[in-house]
């Protein structure tokens, strides 16, 4: 029975999905490099931004998909934009890069067409809005930019992104923090991110 | 063909955030389909547009939404109303969110033709409803002429259930002068107002 009971608890434990963890004053995803303060109110966001892949569940915070590859994403209420945060690992090359070479692959990539086994990107052209600047998040080098995106072969640009690279000390892991937003409504919203921003740290 | 793009353009953008289209009649008050909360005020002689509009026969199907067509008889231009439910997440979306849906359609369907603001949107007054209507054109990429205008208008009512949405397209050359019954599409539409919203809209409505 006690073998049964410790089967169980590992079984579980190895098919929890990922937390977003609240405490000491911030919050953290499961291993992540870095965490985020949290508002004078305790909340990761202001109150028009819903945090759009986690549940509570017994208290603690947890993906709804655990699938989902994603750090944290947001929605607002009051329009179509959204903040996600992604972390990937960095191949032993690309720990050698500069941030800035990181920041260009990621945008040609992001122009590239790309197939994913079940939907096809035709790819994305962008413009400079608001220059790259290197960004100070304490333990960690940033880069942010603002620029405006439309789909390749598309005329006008339909979309406003703000993109933050981030690379703690030991260059492991590259951590992106993307909010995207049709442009007219681009601007109400932009100051939460950079709030955002502001309150990330790498320990 | 260039009609066709455009009207084709035009549908797709009207019906990318909502289901088909349904039918609505003349009622006492105004054309309504049955079960809507908004309505549509006649014009004279109770016709839905003024003389030099026919309306185009469509298909309608579903039990919340109204999508109507017309054609100018002498000359080029279409205007298209469309009209339905609002649901979950998008009833809390602002009226700004949703207008830069229509229009990002227009601009994913526009392709290689750049799609730009010729006057910004504005507020505009109807009854029970936030509302803004804009001006917009389609030229190629190195050709500073335009090759079709579009009025673009969206009303999303106080109740946050209903969104409607007016378009006319035209040559240029022709614009101006069905711009006014376009415009009166959208400013006859009227919203049943949820009642704690219910002074503040008798008095927008006085000032109609």
């Amino acid at each position: 029975m006690l073998r049964l009971g410790a089967c169980l608890c590992l079984l579980a434990s190895a098919c929890a999905t990922r937390a977003l963890v609240h405490g000491q004053g911030a919050y953290r995803p499961d291993d992540a490099a870095y965490r985020i303060a949290q508002l004078p109110d305790g909340a990761l966001m202001p109150r028009s931004w819903r945090l759009a892949n986690y549940e509570s569940r017994d208290g603690v915070l947890r993906l709804k998909d655990r699938r989902d590859e994603s750090d944290i994403e947001f929605t607002r209420d009051g329009d179509d934009g959204t903040l996600s945060v992604f972390t990937r690992d960095l191949g032993r090359s690309e720990r050698k890069l500069e941030l800035r070479d990181l920041v260009n692959r990621t945008i040609a990539d992001l122009s590239s067409p790309l197939w994913d086994g079940r939907h096809f990107y035709r790819g994305s052209r962008f413009q400079e809005v608001r220059t790259a600047l290197k960004e100070p998040v304490p333990g960690c080098e940033a880069i942010d930019v603002v620029v405006d995106a439309h789909p390749t072969g598309i005329a006008t640009f339909t979309s406003r992104l703000y993109v933050l690279w981030m690379r703690p000390k030991d260059r492991e892991t590259m951590t992106l923090v993307m909010y995207e937003s049709p442009i007219q409504t681009f601007a109400p919203a932009v100051e939460d991110v950079i709030g955002l921003v502001e309150r990330l740290s790498c320990p | 063909m260039k009609k066709i793009f455009v009207a084709a353009l035009i549908v797709s953008a009207a019906c990318a955030s909502g289901p088909r289209p349904r039918e609505f009649d003349l009622t006492p008050d105004g054309f309504r389909t049955e079960g809507a909360d908004w309505s549509l005020d006649p014009v004279e002689s109770n016709k839905l547009m003024p003389d030099g509009w026919e309306r185009v026969p469509g298909t309608y199907e579903d039990a919340t939404v109204v999508g109507v067509r017309f054609k100018r008889i002498h000359l080029d231009g279409d205007a298209w109303l469309f009209a339905w439910k609002l649901h979950g997440d998008d009833q809390r979306k602002n009226l700004k969110a949703l207008s830069e849906r229509g229009l990002t359609e227009f601009r994913l369907g526009s392709g290689q033709l750049l799609f730009g603001t010729v006057e910004p949107a504005k507020a505009v007054l109807v009854d029970g409803a936030e509302a803004q209507e804009g001006l917009y054109e389609m030229r190629r990429r190195d050709d500073y002429t335009p090759i079709t205008r579009v009025y673009a208008a969206f009303a999303k009512s106080l109740g946050n259930d209903t969104f409607a949405q007016v378009f006319y397209a035209s040559p240029p050359g022709q614009f101006d002068e069905g711009l006014e019954a376009a415009r009166s599409l959208m400013r006859r539409l009227h919203f049943s107002v949820p009642a704690h919203e219910a002074p503040a809209a008798a008095s927008r409505g006085a000032q109609r």
